[in-house]
């Protein structure tokens, strides 16, 4: 998810969009609410923070 | 003991108040009356009643004008000329300075093609003239509480001229919380409403057996009138003057949640809502590798399917932190990875990911990685397709990109691991990491060319990430397959191996991470929307990818040496300048 959440910060507009169609958004904000740990849950929320921004 | 309260309504600031000893009170306020206040009707003046509740209304009626003024004055207000130019999409808005000084909001409808006047603009939400609904009643202020990480913000209505205190106590009433933040929400009411419309507190008084102790509180030094300390003074607040000062000297707007209050020395978790969302580990500069490995289990595996346990326990020590391994244990498993069958090159594969993280010190030299890369690329494209030669092939090709050598081999094969011409039992392992490969190679930006199309959808990548297939190749002629598109013919392609060395730490990085999500997910079937082809672009018929799938070299006659928008030919990935030769340093 970290890298992913990087994938998405650095890459071009087309990488969003994939990672938007994917519904990454949606992966990410459901491990983030209900993730297994702390820190899956707090990569979870960078990733949702990333798929917004 | 005997206590009460009173509390007058002026119509501006009030000094301090005088007790009469009929038990009336006597206030002076800044409009320069002052006014005789009994509980006794019989006393009471009705043309003094009328004429205070008249300037109530004129003093509440001037202050929503004033807020008016001043929201119009902060918009952005075009002049009417502006409405010649159509606008960008249905529903645009616009506000517009009329003749008049009449403010007024236009928005665009694309069915008509002009601009529909909306009305004119007689508030502007969040800055305190709108009203907001809550539970059923229009307040003019609904603020925010954050009191608790993860909880819904709670709720405070506050109305202009509302007492503080009482709006702050319903508020921590109906919430449940303890009357401890009072004070504090009082204070948060006060900064974000301006003292002006706060309701005058203008007297508190306590009485104690006959008015011994009476606790006048005047605005700007108002006292807790359920304490008797000092219960909030409005930073700096000229009587009359707007407060609106957030703490910390911070502008707070209390419509966004911005400025949500939090109470500062709250027990329980308070933390600021206002604080930019930071990211907590991004963006990941670190490259990922797949570092963990059972020793014991592989090389059970590898013993159940008869390899000399010495040689490969020797090459297992050595990727554990032992001396490397001989050259003849090496060279067992450079054989075993040419010679055994599909079906059992994972446990050698696993091997081979934990040497690359150790290189030379693990064995690595030119024959090993040349035979590890085409191990990998034979256990991804050659059936049976098992999913643990999937799993660990591409672990591999990320570990891979942590020692040059391998890299480079690596690459070599890239178009066997990530693309081939027979996608369909492979899509549904490496989707995202053959797309990111495909199409993030370069910074480049130009129009996308259709790669393949693999099960059904297809693919792009953008042309200067594919470079024209040369008779060079003719040693390597599965290099990165890709039929069927277009590409200009003015550019020059950048060999794809060199793009990835220029940042391959970036690319390795997604590279994991994107292995390790896929592995996971089956992405195609559970999100089947994929790219969409770019403005234009004609899809060529599905019999238009390479007649020959590139698994020969392509002919002298027939390999083109430039790429043609309309050419339906083979174009193949440039190896890297380098070779497996290069291999061992």
């Amino acid at each position: 998810m970290i890298a992913l959440g990087t994938l998405v910060l650095n890459g071009s507009a087309e990488c969003k969009s994939l990672a938007s169609d994917l519904g990454l958004a949606d992966v990410a904000e459901a491990l983030r609410v209900s993730g297994g740990t702390e820190r899956t849950r707090e990569a979870a929320g960078d990733l949702k923070l990333a798929m917004s921004r | 003991m005997e206590s009460a309260s009173r509390r007058y309504r002026t119509p501006g600031a009030s000094g301090p108040s005088i007790f009469l000893p009929n038990a009336d009170a006597v206030t002076c306020c800044a409009d320069g009356a002052v006014r005789v206040w009994s509980a006794e009707t019989a006393r009471t003046d009705p043309d003094a009643a009328k004429s205070l509740d008249d300037l109530m209304s004129q003093r509440t009626a001037e202050r929503a004008q004033k807020s008016l003024a001043d929201a119009q004055s902060k918009l952005k207000t075009e002049p009417p000329s502006a409405l010649l130019t159509p606008g960008d999409r249905d529903g645009a808005t616009k506000v517009i300075k009329e003749e008049g000084g009449v403010v007024a909001a236009y928005a665009w409808s694309a069915a008509s093609a002009t601009w529909e006047r909306l009305g004119e603009v007689t508030g502007v939400s969040g800055d305190g003239s709108g009203k907001k609904t809550y539970g059923g009643k229009e307040y003019d202020y609904v603020f925010d509480v954050d009191f608790k990480d993860g909880a819904p913000p709670l709720k405070l209505p506050f109305d202009n001229g509302d007492n503080p205190y009482d709006a702050a106590e319903t508020f921590l009433e109906t919430s449940g919380l303890p009357m401890e933040y009072r004070e504090q929400v009082v204070n948060f009411i006060v900064q974000n409403v301006g003292a002006e419309n706060v309701t005058q507190v203008s007297l508190f008084y306590s009485r104690v057996g006959n008015l011994t102790d009476v606790v006048f509180c005047v605005q700007g030094a108002n006292v807790d009138p359920f304490t008797g300390s000092g219960a909030y003074v409005p930073g700096g607040a000229a009587p009359g003057g707007a407060s609106g000062g957030a703490p910390g000297g911070g502008s707070y707007d209390p419509f966004t949640g911005g400025g949500a209050y939090v109470p500062s020395a709250a027990p329980t978790p308070g933390t600021s809502s206002n604080a930019a969302p930071a990211f907590k580990f991004l963006p990941m500069k670190t490259p990922l590798a797949f570092e963990a490995a059972k020793f014991d289990g592989i090389l059970k595996k590898l013993s159940e399917f008869g390899a000399e346990d010495g040689a490969m326990g020797e090459v297992a020590a050595a990727c554990n932190g032992g001396d490397p391994p001989g050259a003849a244990s090496v060279a067992t498993l450079v054989t075993y990875l040419n010679t055994w069958p599909v079906d059992k090159l994972f446990p050698l594969l696993d091997v081979c990911r934990m040497v690359a993280l150790r290189g030379e010190a693990a064995g690595v030299s030119a024959e090993l990685a040349a035979a590890a890369a085409a191990a990998c690329a034979r256990s991804v494209a050659e059936t049976p397709r098992l999913p643990a030669n999937l799993l660990t092939a591409g672990r591999l090709f990320c570990n891979a990109f942590k020692h040059a050598g391998l890299r480079d081999a690596f690459l070599l094969h890239a178009s066997q691991i990530l693309v081939s011409d027979d996608e369909a039992s492979r899509f549904r392992s490496f989707p995202l990491l053959r797309i990111w490969f495909l199409s993030s190679v370069s910074p480049c930006d130009r129009s996308l060319v259709r790669v393949s199309t693999i099960a059904g959808r297809d693919f792009f990548v953008r042309p200067d990430r594919i470079t024209q297939c040369r008779r060079s190749h003719r040693r390597t002629p599965r290099e990165l397959s890709v039929a069927g598109g277009t590409c200009d013919r003015a550019h020059t392609p950048l060999p794809l191996a060199n793009a990835v060395r220029r940042s391959d730490t970036f690319h390795f990085n997604l590279l994991t991470a994107v292995l390790d999500s896929t592995r996971r997910m089956d992405w195609p079937r559970r999100h089947p929307r994929m790219p969409r082809p770019p403005p234009g672009w004609r899809s060529p018929p599905r019999s238009s990818t390479c007649p020959r799938a590139c698994t020969r070299p392509p002919s002298r006659a027939s390999a083109p040496r430039r790429l043609s928008p309309r050419a339906q030919s083979c174009y193949c990935l440039a190896p890297p300048a380098t070779t497996t030769a290069g291999l061992g340093r």
